[in-house]
């Protein structure tokens, strides 16, 4: 008798699972999956319309980088090469000290004056022996060139 | 045209169709076919429509990138009811772990189970959709292995030899999960049946 009641409650079971209303996907859902395959291709680095792959271009790119610093390093050394490095001061043109004209030993002057202030600032690369050996020589030069005005201007006195 | 053509291909055939000239309509047409199905394998298993959802797109989104690892030899039903399957578990387990210190999770579904809910009572069990919802909460409280197999037999109207498959495990085992499953649900709903 039980049997049968647990038989019939069986069978009563099966009948309410298989009655058991269909659950439906929402209307947006191809769409999103869709939007979801398309997300995540990118993010796995597959590219659809395109056929290339992201992790196939970032070797390029760190390429490219890495050319354009390069680049740049060289064009700096370029520049560099081009323009005479402070330490190495012009030479002094001893023969603008014969000059008889008072005017041009001023100018002299005046331009050897400038080009020591250059000289005075210190270049970030250089180091310290050579930044006294340069100024020692220029200490030198400087005192050539006042002995040679002296005579210059004595010289335009005695006249 | 070509759309009223694949409609009329199997569910084989519009694989085949999607891996070998990577037809993208087959593949829409895979989509409307099942979405249904899964999400009501999936919400019975779960129990939670927004957590379903998700699982049945990743479900597609599975079949769309591993297309090439499906073989003929199967069914594609089977195949696609596997990985829905294995993703449905995956996130049952992660659910649970969440949950373990929960109020919610007071249960042991290892346990004799007693439902002591008010809603069970025969005389408020009139409503069709309340019943449906004492079904579903019976279902989410008998053990998952049992559940996956009732739900499979006796909601998705599979065969034992096709659950067999997507739960990679013997026939006999289907077949006493099913039992056992069915013996725990009709502990829990005696009192719907009753009268």
């Amino acid at each position: 008798m039980e049997e049968n009641i647990y038989d019939q409650l069986h069978v009563d079971l099966i009948n309410s699972l298989q009655q058991l209303k269909q659950i439906n996907a929402p209307d947006n859902f191809e769409h999103n999956v869709l939007l979801k395959l398309n997300s995540s291709s990118i993010n796995k680095g597959i590219n659809f319309k395109y056929g290339y792959s992201w992790s196939k271009l970032i070797p390029i790119l760190a390429a490219a980088i890495i050319m354009v610093v390069a680049i740049i390093f060289l064009l700096n050394e370029q520049v560099k090469s081009d323009n005479p490095s402070l330490t190495n001061s012009k030479p002094i043109d001893h023969s603008s000290v014969n000059s008889t004209s008072k005017n041009k030993i001023d100018e002299t002057v005046k331009t050897q004056t400038s080009s020591d202030n250059n000289i005075s600032a210190p270049s970030s690369d250089q180091n310290n022996i050579s930044n006294k050996e340069t100024k020692a020589g220029l200490n030198n030069k400087k005192a050539e060139l006042s002995k040679a005005i002296k005579k210059e201007m004595d010289s335009v006195s005695k006249k | 045209m070509l759309e009223k053509k694949l409609n009329e291909l199997t569910d084989e055939e519009l694989i085949n169709e999607f891996q070998q000239n990577n037809v993208s309509k087959a593949f829409e047409i895979i989509i409307q076919r099942y979405k249904n199905p899964l999400m009501n394998y999936v919400y019975r298993f779960l129990g939670d429509y927004e957590a379903c959802v998700d699982i049945v797109q990743e479900t597609f989104i599975k079949v769309y990138r591993y297309k090439n690892s499906y073989s003929s030899i199967a069914k594609f039903s089977t195949w696609i009811y596997t990985i829905a399957g294995n993703l449905a578990r995956t996130e049952y387990q992660r659910k649970k772990r969440r949950n373990f210190f929960s109020i919610e999770s007071t249960w042991d579904e290892n346990e004799p189970y007693e439902i002591p809910d008010e809603s069970f009572r025969p005389d408020v069990t009139t409503d069709s959709d309340l019943k449906e919802e004492i079904i579903q909460k019976a279902l989410l409280k008998i053990s998952a292995s049992y559940r996956e197999a009732v739900i499979l037999r006796d909601i998705q109207g599979m065969s034992y030899e096709e659950i067999s498959e997507i739960m990679k495990i013997n026939v006999g085992t289907v077949k006493s999960r099913i039992n056992r499953g069915r013996a725990q649900l009709q502990k829990l709903l005696k009192n719907i049946y009753k009268e």
